[in-house]
């Protein structure tokens, strides 16, 4: 608009030589050399969005996809994909879980890991998830409280807490924790890996668990603090800690066991990680499969090998801690 | 190599080309050539997300989104289902406030570089304003747009923090690539992530190499 002003206001054709100047001047700009460069590049950007697009899928994993016609019809939304927001230490579990029902019931599990409280926030927040796997109960029951489940769904695994000792540190992996003490004071611990028990169940086990033994206030300048109990496994295994408290379902998984020594905490010396599962409001419909899937003997099986605790009766639907 | 993870990212990264591209142009040209006031207060507000911390970023766009807010109410008007936050519509939303300086201001440099008597010259040979854009100004400041390109694209890929506030780490939804590789770090899986770093990486490369090529072929209209 302003424009337009500007070029009313200016007198027509001002003078011939202006005229034969921006004749050129505009020949120039719109010469065929820089129109056809300017288009490749434009190809190219677009190219390299489209290349994108298509190599997405490797021929293998193509194939597999075929073969379930409802996995192609949607990122979300689509029957046989299940939406998991799961707690951090049911990772290697769930992707044993996920090859079985992958193949057996063609069922997809989609997770996404994390810290129960984290993941409860975001549930809370309206994220799009068929199931949640908590840690504890109390993340669990403040999504059921507020009416984002079906009910207050039920436990399903016992969580134990372990300390893990990578090669090379000095630690000892001693359950009790009394090397800890010891070398917190001979300086053999330099940094010491839990999750933070603010979000992290873990972290609050490994918080209270450390606070019975007098250990918490003298080991806290020297602790990393992880997001979650995966995290916190990470930093002890790679991240240059001496040792850490995580969840004794990774201590046990070959990444971690291969490369280091854990004992397990004693159970009582922390309040109880009860691993309860919730069915959320508006999940799809083989949500309720997996569900029931998780209180069948082959879940639990396959559970007590990742290190759970197992629980025989169903106690979820009327228990509640608080 | 997790392909749905880049794949998302690719997608993400061409959304807001395409979206961010046309606005940016509109802002960046009033940018350049106006002097009302206000402008230093627009400029400035558009720069913001260079400084912020994404943090900070995130935290403002998850309380915009949360159900109830405006944002989340025209998203349920335009037939989104479920909730802004943690959905990939909320995640392109989001690219185009964290991209907003990183497309703006090489197109507003590119502009400013055009002297204002080859737009006059264009006007006093009969060209309308539209024509002149067509065939002046865009070929003049296409350098600035292949750099803006190439840098929203590179960033819409590489950006973390926010991603991972607003979209959550949702497989299939809102992981992408460099979410991935934090959570493939998470899984213990070095490897895996070594993979996708070095497939970020190259992109990234290939990115910059672009910039620098435009930037050498950036002549003055003389």
């Amino acid at each position: 608009m302003r424009l337009r002003e500007e070029r009313d206001r200016r007198p027509r054709g001002k003078t011939d030589g202006d005229e034969g100047r921006v004749a050129r001047l505009a020949r120039a700009a719109v010469s065929r050399r820089q129109l056809l460069a300017g288009t490749a590049k434009v190809a190219f950007a677009t190219a390299l969005g489209l290349v994108g697009h298509g190599v997405r899928t490797p021929p293998e994993a193509r194939a597999a996809e075929a073969k379930r016609v409802e996995h192609i019809a949607g990122r979300t939304g689509a029957p046989g994909v299940v939406a998991v927001a799961a707690a951090s230490s049911l990772r290697f579990l769930l992707e044993d879980l996920r090859r079985v029902l992958r193949k057996e019931d063609g069922l997809e599990l989609r997770v996404s890991y994390g810290a129960s409280g984290n993941l409860a926030r975001q549930i809370m927040r309206g994220a799009p998830f068929d199931i949640f796997l908590a840690a504890d109960e109390p993340w669990a029951l403040a999504v059921a409280k507020g009416g984002l489940s079906e009910g207050a769904g039920l436990v399903f695994g016992l969580g134990r807490l372990a300390l893990f000792v990578p090669d090379g540190s000095a630690l000892v992996a001693d359950g009790t924790l009394d090397d800890l003490g010891r070398a917190l004071n001979d300086g053999r611990l330099m940094r010491f890996a839990i999750a933070n028990p603010t979000h992290a169940p873990y972290g609050r086990a490994a918080k209270e668990a450390l606070e019975a033994k007098a250990l918490w206030q003298p080991l806290r300048p020297r602790l990393l603090i992880a997001e979650n109990v995966a995290q916190a496994a990470q930093y002890a295994l790679s991240g240059g800690a001496d040792g850490g408290l995580i969840a004794a379902s990774l201590a046990r998984a070959p990444a971690l066991a291969g490369r280091g020594r854990s004992a397990l905490v004693p159970a009582d010396w922390h309040g109880p990680l009860r691993h309860r599962a919730l069915l959320l409001r508006k999940a799809r419909k083989p949500a309720r499969a997996f569900l029931a899937f998780l209180a069948t003997p082959a879940a639990r099986a396959l559970l007590a090998r990742h290190g759970f605790g197992v629980v025989h009766s169903n106690d979820g639907v009327a228990r509640n801690n608080d | 190599m997790d392909w749905r993870a880049i794949d998302i990212s690719l997608s993400l990264a061409l959304w807001a080309i395409v979206l961010l591209i046309p606005l940016a142009t509109l802002l960046a040209r009033w940018l350049a050539w106006t002097r009302v006031r206000g402008r230093s207060l627009v400029a400035t507000l558009i720069a913001l997300p260079l400084v912020l911390p994404p943090t900070v970023l995130g935290f403002y766009l998850l309380e915009a989104f949360a159900p109830g807010t405006p944002l989340a109410a025209l998203f349920r008007a335009l037939g989104g289902s479920g909730s802004l936050a943690f959905s990939f519509e909320g995640l392109v939303l989001a690219a185009l406030i964290f991209n907003l300086p990183f497309a703006v201001q090489p197109i507003e440099r590119a502009f400013e570089a055009i002297p204002p008597h080859v737009r006059e010259a264009a006007w006093v040979s009969g060209l309308g304003s539209w024509q002149t854009f067509w065939r002046i100004e865009l070929p003049l400041a296409w350098p600035g747009f292949v750099t803006a390109i190439a840098l929203v694209f590179a960033h819409s890929l590489g950006e973390f923090g926010v991603v991972l506030m607003v979209g959550g780490n949702i497989e299939g939804v809102t992981r992408t690539a460099s979410v991935a590789i934090y959570d493939k770090m998470q899984a213990l899986d070095s490897a895996g992530a070594g993979r996708m770093s070095l497939l970020l990486l190259a992109i990234s490369f290939v990115a910059i190499a672009i910039v620098n090529a435009s930037a050498r072929r950036r002549g003055g209209p003389e």
